[in-house]
């Protein structure tokens, strides 16, 4: 028997889930989540559904994984550079993210919290030519608070020539 | 064609680079058209302040070419320079940013040896506007932030622009450099009588919220009467001062999009941009 399209839709989300999070986490996040019981009458919102939920609908994967059969490589390259922005070895904060989108050309980041601005940055960079991809993601290494309060340093080494 | 705009007013320190900077960064964000901002003076500032101390510093380290050498493209540096060689314009461009829908923003970098120009300067005010003319069908704006002289540089700007607008500071010492202004641009068009060149308006630009005191009330009615005599439009819009502004210059940044900057701030520039750029014809 076939699926109906909202059971594709479902069983798509769940392998996705469980490709990224592993089986062990999926199923404790779904044996958290409010029975049927619980919602009647409830309209849910974003802030019911399991954080592991929430973050996979936001953090931008989607952008990455509609590129993967593509284009294996910039998938490699923004997949590595998603991981590292997770850890926080680059762009550790929004300002940091708003800075580099203003040096990458990206206009318009709305959002205040760093989740909020990772999605929008990711699906930004998936458009970009692999050759920029690469410059970008070179540069991202360069942009931190401590680098943008070294500016008055770095100028008067150049004025004095001693750098 | 571009619309060309020079920053001028002989007083320093009234805030003509951040203006300059802003507005750039305006017109780019905002309007989505096509800018370049060029750095007329040897302090280098909008350099600085628009490319970010960091890139500024790598880009004349790696050998980028400035403003200061248009105009001393034809200088000869010792008998081992040979003949003279033509500039490519596009190697004094730095791109700052390019966006997706076209809009973007360059820079023509300056550097402390523009300087150099002023001490032998014959003959050079035309080479800014020759690179001007070679360029401008490249861009909606070209903003032109000057040094607080009137030298062979403002004179260049002169040449390059349709527009001048006049920063100035409610102050003593700022409303006593006014007329020099007046008497430089008075001057340069009875030079170039087919030269049209528009003061397209002074703005009240860097002092404090709600500050009545005596002082600043007598500079300010002082420079409105001058503005008036002279039948200069005064912008309905001032930019008071506030401290994201510096923070917006040392990180490279538009106002905007400056960590901190209060919504007040941000307000008052976008309501001093939509006056100003209507009066460009943008």
């Amino acid at each position: 028997m076939s699926q109906s399209p909202k059971q594709s839709l479902l069983r798509e989300q769940i392998n996705l889930l469980v490709k990224h999070y592993g089986i062990r986490r999926v199923r404790s996040a779904v044996a958290k989540a409010p029975t049927a019981d619980d919602e009647e009458g409830r309209v849910p919102t974003r802030k019911d559904a399991p954080r592991s939920l929430r973050t996979v609908r936001t953090n931008g994967i989607s952008s990455i994984e509609s590129i993967r059969e593509a284009d294996p490589e910039k998938h490699r390259l923004l997949s590595e550079f998603l991981l590292r922005l997770k850890a926080r070895e680059v762009l550790p904060e929004s300002q940091d993210i708003r800075h580099f989108a203003q040096l990458i050309g990206l206009k318009e980041i709305g959002g205040k919290s760093r989740e909020d601005l990772l999605p929008k940055l990711i699906s930004f960079l998936a458009e970009r030519p692999i050759r920029k991809l690469r410059d970008d993601i070179e540069g991202a290494a360069n942009i931190s608070e401590q680098q943008r309060q070294m500016g008055f340093s770095v100028l008067t080494e150049k004025i004095l020539g001693r750098s | 064609m571009a619309v060309c705009v020079s920053m001028i007013n002989m007083k320093g320190g009234v805030g003509k680079t951040t203006l300059a900077s802003q507005i750039a960064w305006y017109a780019a964000v905002r309007l989505d058209k096509k800018v370049l901002l060029i750095d007329l003076d040897p302090q280098a500032n909008a350099s600085q302040s628009v490319m970010s101390p960091q890139s500024y510093v790598s880009y004349l380290d790696a050998g980028g070419l400035t403003v200061a050498d248009i105009f001393e493209q034809f200088t000869p540096t010792g008998t081992a320079s040979g003949s003279p060689k033509k500039l490519d314009p596009a190697k004094v461009i730095y791109p700052r940013v390019e966006y997706n829908d076209g809009s973007l923003l360059h820079i023509v970098p300056s550097r402390l040896e523009l300087s150099w120009t002023l001490r032998n300067p014959t003959g050079k005010e035309t080479l800014l506007p020759r690179f001007v003319a070679k360029i401008e069908a490249n861009y909606d704006l070209i903003i032109i932030d000057c040094s607080p002289t009137d030298s062979i540089l403002t004179d260049a700007a002169y040449h390059c622009s349709r527009y001048v607008l006049v920063p100035i500071r409610a102050e003593f010492l700022a409303s006593i450099g006014f007329p020099l202004l007046n008497r430089s641009i008075k001057a340069f068009q009875m030079r170039h009588e087919d030269k049209v060149i528009e003061i397209c308006g002074m703005v009240f630009n860097d002092f404090t919220r709600g500050n009545v005191k005596s002082e600043n009330v007598t500079s300010r009615k002082a420079v409105l009467d001058q503005a008036k005599n002279y039948g200069w439009y005064v912008f309905a819009n001032d930019i008071p001062h506030s401290d994201s502004y510096f923070k917006a210059a040392r990180e490279g940044m538009p106002i905007e999009s400056t960590k901190g900057a209060h919504g007040k701030v941000k307000g008052e520039f976008a309501a001093f941009a939509k006056e100003f750029f209507p009066r460009i014809g943008l």
